[in-house]
């Protein structure tokens, strides 16, 4: 059980600290950029980055929730608020497959830090149910016991697809990049083909 | 130096045409009804427990937040910044008395920036299927007393 004097002492600490700390967080968001801010109903937001995902190999294992495996083999990112590379297989998506993405890679900046990148979101063909994925079958096993564990990612132009993402980033502490780790992004994916990419727009939410 | 990585390009790519326009639509709003607040020290930072006990939705959905079970377990960092992580029951307010799952994650800065990411999870039985694999970015606002939040959600168009 806490008590009063404790609770108090605790949130004079914690105060001072967060007052301490919205310096350094408030710094790191005041970075100049060329970006304007945008509005659509309310929300403000602007243009933060863009990046190139390549790849080739693509996986899926059928397990009761479909999980794919597509290795971002490397890339580039540019734009008004960061310009680096894709770390090449660095990572890759692991999530559903078309479905919900759920992407674990690098990213090394110009300056040569190092950002992690959990993005998160949906890739869905238009006019597609997402309750198909109840009622899902799996390709067949074959007589000799094996069976297809590929899985085949067209681009815009083959099936228009919406593709939107929601991610988040590690950035290290006390380096130009650390607004991005306390920063809401969300991202608009492009697939193109010769050579397999992706390009992702990302918009800061302000 | 730290070691640097190859690069992979296609020079077209950085064409202003790529740049893709985003927008927001209104999705709906959820209230949540918090207990007072209670928080631990842990090798993470500080975990900030807020026990769920209570809310409501409107808009594209609209019913209540279940009262018993739901809970928000942040932590705040070292940078003052709160990592929010919070799981909520919801239930419609059709006959059918639907459920709904709701996980958000995202920022709660010192300077009153509190943003995150949510899923909704429906019935692909029920009338809400609409949210299924969507994400829905939310603007929230801490009640003065810190015993409730407001929070407008958008689809991200």
């Amino acid at each position: 059980m806490i008590n009063r004097r404790e609770m108090l002492g605790g949130a004079a600490v914690a105060g001072a600290a967060a007052l301490a700390a919205t310096g350094s967080v408030a710094a790191a968001h005041d970075t100049p950029t060329s970006a304007p801010v945008l509005e659509k109903n309310g929300m403000r937001y602007r243009h933060a980055f863009s990046v190139s995902v390549f790849f080739r190999e693509r996986v899926t294992i059928d397990a009761p929730f479909r999980r794919a495996f597509v290795p971002a083999i490397g890339g580039e990112i540019w734009g008004p608020r960061l310009s680096g590379v894709v770390v090449p297989y660095g990572g890759a998506d692991f999530g559903g497959g078309g479905g919900p993405l759920d992407a674990h890679y690098m990213f090394q900046a110009d300056d040569g830090h190092l950002i992690y990148i959990n993005n998160r979101g949906y890739m869905r063909r238009i006019g597609s149910d997402p309750a198909d994925g109840v009622r899902r079958s799996v390709s067949p096993v074959a007589a000799d016991g094996t069976f297809s564990q590929e899985f085949v990612s067209g681009s815009n132009d083959q099936v228009p697809l919406r593709m939107r993402t929601s991610p988040f980033f590690d950035a290290p502490a006390n380096s130009p990049h650390a607004w991005m780790n306390s920063t809401l992004f969300i991202g608009h994916g492009l697939r193109m083909v010769d050579p397999d990419r992706t390009i992702f727009t990302y918009y800061e939410v302000l | 130096m730290a070691q640097m990585h190859e690069r992979m390009s296609v020079a077209a790519d950085q064409g202003a045409e790529y740049v893709a326009d985003l927008g927001f639509e209104p999705a709906f709003t959820v209230t949540l009804d918090y207990a007072p607040v209670e928080t631990f020290h842990s090798p993470r930072g500080d975990r900030v427990f807020r026990r769920i006990t209570g809310g409501s939705v409107s808009g594209r959905i609209t019913g209540s937040v279940y009262p018993s079970g739901g809970g928000e377990y942040s932590q705040r960092r070292e940078d003052a910044v709160v990592d929010v992580d919070a799981h909520v029951l919801l239930r419609d307010d059709s006959a059918q008395a639907e459920w709904l799952y709701l996980r958000k994650i995202g920022y709660s800065r010192p300077d009153g920036y509190y943003r995150v990411t949510t899923w909704v999870d429906a019935d692909v039985r029920g009338q809400h299927g609409w949210v299924l694999g969507l994400f829905f970015i939310g603007v929230g606002r801490l009640a003065a007393d810190g015993r409730s939040l407001t929070i407008d959600y958008y689809e991200v168009a």
